[in-house]
């Protein structure tokens, strides 16, 4: 049906070599970053837990889960770069997994942080969790165990539109659509908090542990000097006999864990939506040879089909417009059998390879073909000659079709994501589904080079009216700190600390996580496709 | 006679029927009503169902059984093994009711049901039995009496059974105190307190002669068969012609099996259980009025259906052939299957049977009385079948036992399949080294081997691909999720 | 967490490993090669790391029956929530029979030292012109009877206490 890409890569080749060992330095880095945030924590945490007789939050994943069945973890490196690095993946586990065969995405608190309490960046990563389960019609298992809002940092976590309400937002609507939530209630659910199991469906909560109180009992005495301990105010047997507030009290987390697995039993399983679809293959080129395509320079130019052919299943690649605006790849492939278009950079966009992208959007929202972006763009090509051509006109097309496509659309950020390509590409603000990164990968407004050039430049102007003039310590002077700042800002362990992405992948991983960020995307319907009004 | 009512269930009711149906004659079968379809009542021409609280109890409920042989206009009626094939009451109510009794005199029924008359009988007409004592007949004099036996000696309960209550004596210190212990649980047990002293025999082999008398005084012996190989005082392998006798003990032991059988007047077949000494000398132990469970053995190597010569019998025909015509040929070898924990003190197990395979070759008999659906019940003894097998050598009976029962097969309860397989094949059975302790002595090795790891996996894996529950949640895990399997990123 | 199975006492746990051709196992954390040939009637051919073995498997119910080189074997799948559950029963949980709504008793069938099977009766209650049989909910020993017949009792009052523990069935 397809043609295969032919590698033009030789894998013997020194430049091969060089960049294998450069990005497999920067994947271990990436997984000891990882293992950081996934297992190290203060022993006296981890005492009190085993003391309580409770799981590690991966242990109660794990159990959770059908046996032998993948997990895709979302932004397992959010909150890296803050709060001193203590918020390990933000005091937050989420992710898709499979439980009694059901598709489901898996919110954990995570007690052996601060008590499990949110964090400002907790938030953000529980509100969007809840969010893809919107945007997908996923329902979600929340595993309950934190001790309410990080109460230091209350004003950037409470007030804002996205910040702690949404939770309860996004859970009722979820609820409106007719998405399934079970809450295993481990721990404390205080205050806010509470309403994670009281806006659930199912909620299932340990004797001894758990407990669901609007008011903690410290709370409770201050207010009214009314001393009770936690398990009167709110344990398993106040919420499943008397208050109604919780549904089944269990014994064990192990018992919660298995019950929990019961109930999913119960849930309908939904007609998924239906696109072209093959029988899955791997693709023809190994997956690890990524490691000696992606260059060891930002700047380095490489070409975009030999990513393709090493994430599509058979890299079989049907490339459409092959000759024109050829600085944009796109085409049609399958992932994991689902059939899907694709858009990759071959360099800056130009007019026609703008037109050419709005053009192949247009033609997979009517085939009802999701759209895979993979970004590697430091931007729309400037200049006198372009913007007479109207390169702001033809990109305005191209962000215009991208951001009304009713398709679902998946970006992985693969080297770079420079200017308002990020935008044509479908970057974070265009409600992608899911976007990934890849370790080595930078984005911001521009690069380090032309940001602190652009800031020297405004500086000799102003102190050339005044007939002064920089001398080179005092350029240098001025550069410094913005490549500092903008060399730790760029970092993909920048943007996923702060959420701008799902999560830094390692490459090889890419098509595992887009096989199970399509499949989730199904189960939501694919509405007709309109577009606002296009400046021909 | 036309129409014979089987007194009985099981594989004995159908082992009959065959023969019935070989002759055409009409058999009448008996089934409690709570017991459902059965080998047994698909082989009968008609069926009486029995009423009663339990299933046990109809099958001993005589009044029930003969009214009904009556409304159906029965002839005789065999009662097979069991229930109440040894209840001269039985047999005096058939012939009162005017039907035929496919089995001896009830007056002989009686004599040798009781174990201490028989043994009085024997003694007095001539015959050996092992040398033994009453306390009852002078208490006084009962040390002294019982140590004239001389040692090793056994100490029984006289209303006892079972094994339970015995003492082994070895030497004469050790009698007084012995016999204090032995009244003391007799007591306890019986709730009668008499004992007796017997001659202990150590190792020895238990030897039986199948005997087939007719009415006008015919007496014919169809040669031994061995069961030494017990376990709960139970026979589970027999076989015959037995190793342990030459020409000239056979002859001796047969013909005294005969003389007894002559003496007491007996008609039809009937068996003369013996206990062999290891130094040769034999003693009479009991005899049994009836069809024995292991006849088949004798059947297979003398090519007679001793079914069919009883039932001649009891028409009143004369056994028409000479002592010198009953030849045996090869060897036949009999294991008894039974739903049982071998590793548990061989507790019977119960339990519906889901699966069934019986052996298939043209030296196997397979006597069965259960199939696929059976259910084995607490009610009835737990054997399921008999299987024997003809050999020309007893090399080749043993050899081709053991595949046989490799290739049985009852799924759904524990039997003891591989445990007679193990006793088969075991070094000393081969070299026939067989006597009543030889399950004791050779427990170890009988005992079934540890499993391997390997083995294990696999069981464990097969088990998992059958198990519904298993199947449908790991065939519940959609694509792309199974095909991915166990990732995460 | 895998699939509880167990055999000759001993207990395994089953994982599947999902890979392209059919399913694999991992038993006891062992991945097992695994192939299997359906011979029909209940006969199959399983090869596992390498070894071939003919057997013969029946099933019924939660049980497994498996004949294999003259030997069979029963598999018993465990419902891993079902053990967890009799596992807490029988230890920690609560030792009181509670009064699941106000009534009177009607009969009292067992007294203090009495052995109670699980499921058996230990007294019947009628409230709402309803009969309610109160039964015990594990195997083990009236501890005391805290009700008498013709006497009333409020929803959530003690009627009967089992005995918390083996020792004290071990001292009566």
């Amino acid at each position: 049906m397809m043609r295969r890409i032919r590698s033009q890569v030789d894998v013997r080749s020194e430049t091969f070599q060089r960049y294998r060992t450069a990005n497999r330095a920067r994947i271990s880095e990436f997984r000891r970053r990882q293992e950081q945030a996934r297992f190290e924590r203060p022993e006296r945490d981890m005492e009190r837990l085993s003391r309580h007789g409770k799981l590690f939050v991966r242990e109660r994943i794990e159990r959770l889960i059908d046996p032998g069945t993948p997990f895709l973890e979302f932004s397992s490196l959010a909150a890296n770069t803050e709060y001193g690095g203590e918020s390990k993946s933000a005091s937050s586990i989420t992710g898709i997994g499979i439980v009694s065969g059901r598709e489901v995405i898996v919110r954990a608190d995570d007690p052996t942080i601060k008590g499990g309490a949110w964090y400002p960046l907790t938030i953000k990563k529980i509100v969007r969790c809840l969010e893809i389960a919107i945007e997908n019609e996923l329902p979600v298992i929340h595993l309950c165990d934190s001790a309410g809002g990080f109460l230091p940092l209350q004003a950037e976590l409470f007030p804002d539109k996205y910040l702690a309400g949404r939770i309860f937002r996004n859970q009722s609507i979820l609820s409106k659509m007719g998405c399934k939530q079970l809450s295993l209630v481990f721990g404390h659910c205080t205050a806010g908090g509470a309403y994670i199991p009281s806006l659930s469906d199912y909620a299932v909560i340990v004797r001894g542990t758990g407990g669901i109180f609007l008011g903690g009992p410290p709370l409770v005495k201050a207010a009214t000097g009314e001393v009770v301990d936690a398990d009167t105010l709110g344990g398993a047997d106040v919420h499943t006999q008397i208050s109604g507030t919780a549904d089944y009290a269990v014994d064990s987390e192990v018992e919660a864990l298995l019950l929990g697995r019961e109930i999913v039993g119960q849930w309908t399983r939904g007609e998924k939506t239906q696109i072209e679809t093959r029988q899955p293959e791997e693709p023809f080129y190994d997956s690890s040879e990524l490691y000696g395509i992606i260059p060891d320079d930002i700047k380095t130019q490489f070409d975009i089909r030999e990513v393709v052919a090493r994430i599509v299943d058979g890299s079989y690649f049907h490339e459409y417009q092959p000759d024109y605006g050829t600085t944009l790849v796109a085409g049609f492939a399958h992932i994991w059998g689902f059939k899907v278009g694709l858009l990759g950079n071959n360099g800056v966009l130009f007019n026609d390879s703008s037109l050419k992208a709005a053009h192949f959007m247009e033609l997979c929202n009517q085939n009802r073909t999701p759209l895979v972006f993979l970004q590697n763009i430091t931007g729309f090509m400037v200049g006198a000659d372009y913007e007479a051509r109207g390169i702001c006109k033809d990109g305005a097309k191209m962000i215009m079709v991208q951001s009304c496509s009713e398709v679902p659309k998946f970006t992985v950020m693969i080297n770079g994501s420079f200017g308002a390509g990020n935008y044509g590409m479908c970057g974070r603000a265009f409600d992608g589904r899911f976007v990934f990164s890849w370790p080595n990968h930078q984005i911001g407004i521009m690069g380090a080079e032309q940001a602190a050039s652009t800031l020297v430049d405004v500086k000799v102007r102003q102190l050339e009216r005044a007939g002064q003039e920089l001398t080179d310590q005092e350029v240098e002077d001025i550069k410094r700190p913005i490549l500092e700042s903008y060399e730790k800002e760029l970092s993909a362990y920048y943007a996923t600390s702060h959420l701008w992405d799902d999560g830094i992948i390692d490459p090889v991983d890419t098509r595992n996580a887009l096989g199970i960020s399509l499949s989730a995307s199904l189960n939501a319907p694919i509405n007709e496709t309109t577009y606002g009004v296009l400046r021909l | 006679m036309e129409k014979v009512l089987i007194a009985n269930r099981g594989e004995i009711a159908v082992r009959i029927a065959k023969t019935l149906r070989g002759m055409d004659m009409k058999s009448v079968g008996i089934a409690h009503e709570y017991e459902g379809e059965t080998p047994a009542t698909r082989c009968v021409d008609e069926l009486i169902v029995l009423r009663g609280d339990s299933p046990i109890a109809a099958y001993l409920d005589a009044k029930q059984i003969l009214e009904g042989a009556r409304e159906r206009d029965v002839d005789a009626i065999h009662p097979g093994y069991g229930f109440l094939s040894e209840n001269p009451n039985f047999a005096r109510s058939t012939r009162e009711l005017g039907m035929t009794y496919i089995g001896p005199s009830p007056e002989v029924i009686e004599l040798m049901g009781d174990k201490i008359l028989a043994r009085e009988f024997v003694s007095k007409e001539g015959f050996r039995i092992s040398p033994s004592e009453e306390e009852e007949e002078d208490p006084l004099s009962f040390k002294e009496r019982s140590e004239a036996i001389g040692f090793p000696l056994v100490l029984k309960a006289a209303a006892g059974g079972g094994g339970k209550g015995m003492h082994i004596v070895r030497s004469a210190k050790d009698l007084v105190g012995a016999i204090e212990l032995a009244k003391g649980e007799a007591e306890r047990y019986f709730g009668d307190g008499r004992i007796y002293a017997e001659r202990y025999i150590e190792n020895p082999r238990h030897i039986e002669v199948q005997v087939m008398a007719d009415k006008a005084g015919n007496c014919l012996h169809f040669f031994e068969r061995e069961c030494s190989i017990q376990r709960r005082f139970q026979k589970i392998v027999e076989e015959s012609p037995s190793l342990a006798l030459d020409k000239k003990l056979r002859r001796k032991i047969c013909s005294e099996a005969v003389g007894i059988a002559i003496a007491a007047k007996y008609e039809n077949a009937g068996t003369i259980e013996f206990i062999l000494a290891p130094d040769g000398e034999f003693y009479f132990l009991e005899m049994n009025t009836r069809l024995q469970v292991e006849h088949p053995v004798t059947e297979m190597i003398t090519g007679r259906d001793l079914v069919e010569l009883q039932i001649r019998i009891a028409r009143g025909e004369e056994l028409s052939i000479a002592q010198e015509e009953i030849k045996t040929k090869g060897h036949a070898i009999e294991c008894r299957v039974y739903a049982e924990d071998v590793e548990h003190d061989f507790s019977p197990c119960i339990g519906r049977l889901v699966d069934v395979r019986e052996p298939v070759a043209e030296f196997v008999r397979f006597d069965s009385g259960v199939a696929k659906g059976s259910d084995v019940s607490a009610d009835f003894d737990p054997m399921l079948a008999k299987l024997i097998v003809y050999g020309e050598t007893r090399e080749e009976a043993i050899s081709r036992s053991v595949e046989s029962l490799k290739q049985t097969s009852f799924l759904g309860v524990n039997t003891n399949l591989a445990y007679l397989s193990r006793i088969v094949a075991h070094p000393a059975f081969v070299k026939g080294e067989t006597d009543t302790g030889f399950v004791a002595r050779h427990k170890l090795d009988l005992a079934p081997k540890e499993l391997s790891t390997k083995k294990r996996r696999m069981l464990l894996a097969a088990a998992a691909l059958s198990n519904r529950d298993f199947r449908e949640r790991v065939e519940a895990v959609p694509e792309p999720y199974a095909s991915i399997g166990d990732w995460s990123n | 967490m895998g699939y509880l199975f167990e055999l000759l006492g001993e207990q395994s746990v089953i994982e599947p490993v999902y890979q392209e051709e059919g399913i694999g196992l991992r038993v006891d954390g062992r991945i097992t090669d695994l192939d299997f040939k359906d011979l029909g009637g209940g006969e199959f051919i399983f090869e596992v790391d390498g070894d071939i073995y003919p057997v013969r498997i029946a099933t019924s119910g939660d049980s497994v029956f498996i004949h294999s080189e003259g030997e069979s074997y029963e598999i018993l799948a465990i419902n891993s929530l079902e053990k967890v559950v009799e596992e807490a029963r029988g230890g920690s949980s609560s030792d009181s029979l509670i009064a699941p709504m106000p009534g009177v008793v009607i009969r009292v069938e067992k007294k203090a030292g009495d052995l109670v099977k699980r499921g058996e009766t230990i007294l019947v209650i009628e409230s709402m012109k309803l009969q309610t049989v109160v039964t015990s909910f594990r195997d083990g020993l009236v501890r005391s009877i805290l009700v008498e017949e013709g006497g009333g009792f409020e929803k959530g009052s003690v009627l009967a206490v089992l005995a918390s523990d083996e020792i004290e069935e071990d001292q009566l």
